[in-house]
């Protein structure tokens, strides 16, 4: 999967099972080094996906006869 | 006789008839066709209702026919609630209505019932054809009004739970004609949008190109949404508003919050025989009618007057000093200054002896001080400029409020075409106009401009973006206000949508059946919005536990591993000092037997040949000699198997490139890549070479 658009639900599920597959013991040192190389970039990819977007707030509007979009400031 | 008459003033009669009706009547609903409609500008409606064989009159004010949720027109029939009344000045009985509803359709409860009945029946709100909301959605897009309370509590709302999020909001009507179907189009087209984006994006150069082909692919969606999005963003005239004429030479209407189509012209523009000439006609005809004009008479005096000036001002008679690029500057930027503050302009544009632009003045900004401020400030630098004085503008402007959508439309063009009209170059026209299109989306205004940087900049990463979710909805009111969202053609367009909704009408208690067709119904807008969303440090911690959880369960298995690593190092210790202990002892045994030997053999030398003896004990000694090298070559051995010295290097895992660890060295070869992990990190060596 392209690693922009991994699903943040299915990334945060898949680390929990890591953790608790790792958890239980019963792993291998093998697996468990793999297991948290995984988890690692996981992590790294759901904090990513939490900061990814810049806050933006835009509203559609017709422009040049086109839809487009432009910022949008509510009503104080 | 005569002291006990009760003589009536006409005025206590029609008081006592009026009393007698109301208290004696009262309150009533009546079914009936309505005829002789009128809309007053006033925004009361009177009309006659009728039957087959009577009629009464009647009277719907303001505060009461803002709840009708149809145009009422003659021929329908209707079913009104009404006091029965007498108007006292004229002695006419007529009905104060508070309530009307279509005839045909029953109540608006009845209608509710039965459409939600219907809906259910066609299976629009099965539970399994719910969709799930996303748990982290990226770009929520909401639909409801771009003004009020609502849209504000849902950014809040948002951008308080999960302060990095796109919002893209479809500002709709959302009571009153059309505002079901423009919901509906905008739920549509925010289906549409995603598709839109990406197919732009794949012809996407830059922004500019983008924008100009997002609404390609749905043309005639996009257009259904435009008609609504006009009204969103113009106010157009409104018959029912006071209007405000004041007269110079033309007449000039002026309503709050309306927008203008202005004409402005250079003092030379038209020349001055023609310009009188053309004035007393207009006098003449200002005279000759009364307002308000039939469409016919505005019509007429559009095209004898309004006309005909433009295409004298196309016909470019005059110094044309705007043709000159640093006059035409000095217009744009005044145009630009107070663009976003005191005004909001639409499209202008600056033509060589005059200016036309739609500008919506803000409120407390009249047309007129703009008008004047345009004018006065650009006179002053253009004169400056050219070392010339006197009026450079003609005294009067021409501005037109503008009414509807169409004509909107209508002056948008003119301007846009208006280069190509007057035989300015094409070419030449549009480059003026692309010029002046890049200062206004730039310059207007600060926060516009930093925006558009920063859009440009991002636009590629995140304009792509898929639009996830979307909330449908509004605040509080009543059933009525309410109304648009229990119209069918919005609960089709919900149930129609490949993107999750949450319905979010009204108040807790207020149910609609947009809110039985959505995915999620939300109580309020504000709640809708904590529905959308996930708090984002919530997920940050629990990410953080699941890290600290992951490293954790390493560090556990490592540690264990580590514990037992001193075990197996004792371990090793005593075998290899027991194994060297054996060895000695063998040794000292075989030492022992060499020395018995060595007794026999001198014995039987000294027994048999003396002359032997030398040639014993050179044998002898080279056999202590090689046992010797022998005994020092184990030794090397064991020095080189010494456990202290490899413990000293520590610990290392020689793992291939796919992990797995090196046990064998017949699975290596030359050139093969080896991960060797240490307790502090990690090395990847190649095999240079196999013994």
């Amino acid at each position: 999967m392209n690693e922009k658009t991994v699903d943040f639900e299915k990334s945060l599920e898949r680390l929990e099972a890591l953790v608790e597959e790792m958890e239980s013991g019963d792993l291998p040192l093998e697996q468990m080094i793999k297991h948290f190389e995984e988890g690692s970039k996981l992590v790294g990819l759901c904090s990513a996906k939490l900061n990814e977007v810049e806050q933006k707030i835009e509203r559609l509007v017709k422009k040049g006869g086109a839809l487009t979009t432009e910022p949008f400031e509510p009503e104080k | 006789m005569e002291e006990k008459r009760k003589i009536y003033s006409v005025t206590e009669l029609n008081r006592a008839a009026r009393f007698t009706l109301e208290n004696g009547i009262g309150e009533v609903w009546v079914e009936g066709e309505i005829s002789r409609m009128i809309l007053q500008s006033s925004g009361h409606w009177y009309f006659t209702l009728k039957d087959a064989d009577a009629a009464v009159s009647c009277a719907m004010f303001k505060q009461n026919n803002a709840t009708v949720v149809f145009t009422p027109k003659d021929g329908l029939n209707v079913r009104v609630l009404g006091q029965a009344s007498l108007y006292e000045p004229r002695g006419s009985y007529q009905l104060i209505i508070r309530k009307m509803e279509e005839a045909g359709k029953g109540s608006l409860q009845e209608q509710f019932e039965k459409l939600k009945a219907k809906l259910a029946a066609e299976g629009l709100f099965d539970p399994s054809r719910k969709k799930p909301l996303p748990l982290l959605p990226q770009k929520i897009a909401v639909v409801t009004s771009p003004t009020g309370a609502a849209i504000r509590d849902i950014i809040n709302v948002l951008t308080r739970r999960f302060p990095n999020l796109e919002i893209l909001i479809a500002p709709v009507t959302v009571q009153g004609d059309g505002a079901a179907k423009s919901i509906a189009a905008a739920i549509d087209y925010l289906n549409s949008y995603y598709k839109n984006v990406e197919q732009a994006s794949r012809l996407l150069i830059n922004e500019r190109n983008a924008r100009s082909t997002l609404a390609n692919p749905s043309v005639e969606q996009a257009s259904r949404l435009l008609m609504n999005e006009r009204d969103a963003r113009y106010t157009f005239f409104n018959p029912n508003l006071p209007l405000d004429i004041h007269e110079r030479t033309l007449p000039h209407w002026k309503q709050e919050n309306a927008t203008y189509f202005v004409t402005f012209r250079l003092a030379d523009s038209i020349p001055k025989t023609k310009l009188k000439r053309w004035q007393g006609d207009q006098d003449i005809w200002l005279k000759n009618h009364q307002i308000p004009y039939s469409d016919i008479e505005k019509s007429e005096y559009h095209q004898l007057f309004s006309e005909k000036i433009q295409d004298w001002l196309d016909a470019g008679s005059g110094s044309c000093l705007l043709n000159e690029s640093a006059n035409a500057q000095i217009v744009r930027d005044a145009l630009l200054h107070f663009n976003g503050t005191r005004y909001q302009l639409g499209e202008w544009v600056v033509m060589p002896n005059h200016v036309h632009v739609l500008v919506t003045p803000h409120k407390g900004h009249a047309l007129q001080d703009i008008l004047q401020s345009w004018k006065s400030f650009t006179a002053h630098e253009i004169n400056k400029r050219i070392g010339q004085t006197g009026s450079l503008w003609q005294h009067e402007s021409y501005d037109h409020i503008v009414r509807s959508p169409e004509q909107l439309q209508h002056f948008e063009n003119y301007i846009h075409d208006n280069p190509a009209k007057a035989g300015i170059k094409v070419e030449q026209a549009s480059r003026l106009l692309i010029n002046e299109r890049d200062a206004r989306s730039t310059l207007s205004n600060p926060n516009v401009e930093q925006a558009s940087r920063l859009l440009i900049n991002e636009r590629d990463a995140r304009s792509t973006l898929p639009i996830d979710l979307i909330i449908v909805g509004r605040g509080g009111g009543s059933i009525e206000d309410l109304w648009a969202f229990n119209e069918e053609v919005v609960a089709r367009a919900i149930f129609a949508s490949e993107i999750p909704i949450i319905s979010a009408v009204g108040h807790e208690i207020d149910f609609t059946i947009s809110d039985f067709v959505a995915d999620v119904r939300a109580p309020t807008p504000s709640a809708a919005a904590e529905l959308a969303v996930p708090v984002k440090t919530e997920l940050e911690t629990t990410i953080a536990r699941l890290a600290a959880r992951l490293g954790g369960s390493l560090q556990n298995q490592v540690h264990v591993l580590r514990e037992r690593i001193p075990g197996f190092r004792q371990t090793m210790i005593h075998a290899l000092t027991n194994n060297l202990r054996q060895r000695q002892q063998q040794i000292d045994v075989n030492s022992r037997t060499l020395a018995e030997c060595l007794k026999n053999a001198v014995t039987i030398q000294k027994q048999r040949l003396p002359g032997l003896q030398q040639t014993m004990t050179h044998r002898l000694e080279s056999a202590v000699a090689s046992k010797k090298q022998n005994l020092r070559r184990l030794e090397v051995q064991l020095r080189a198997l010494n456990p202290l010295a490899v413990l000293d290097r520590g610990y290392s895992l020689t793992q291939t490139m796919d992990g797995s660890v090196v046990r064998d060295v017949a699975q290596l070869k030359k050139g093969d890549l080896l991960k060797t992990r240490f307790v502090t990190g990690s090395v990847t060596s190649e095999i240079i070479s196999k013994e």
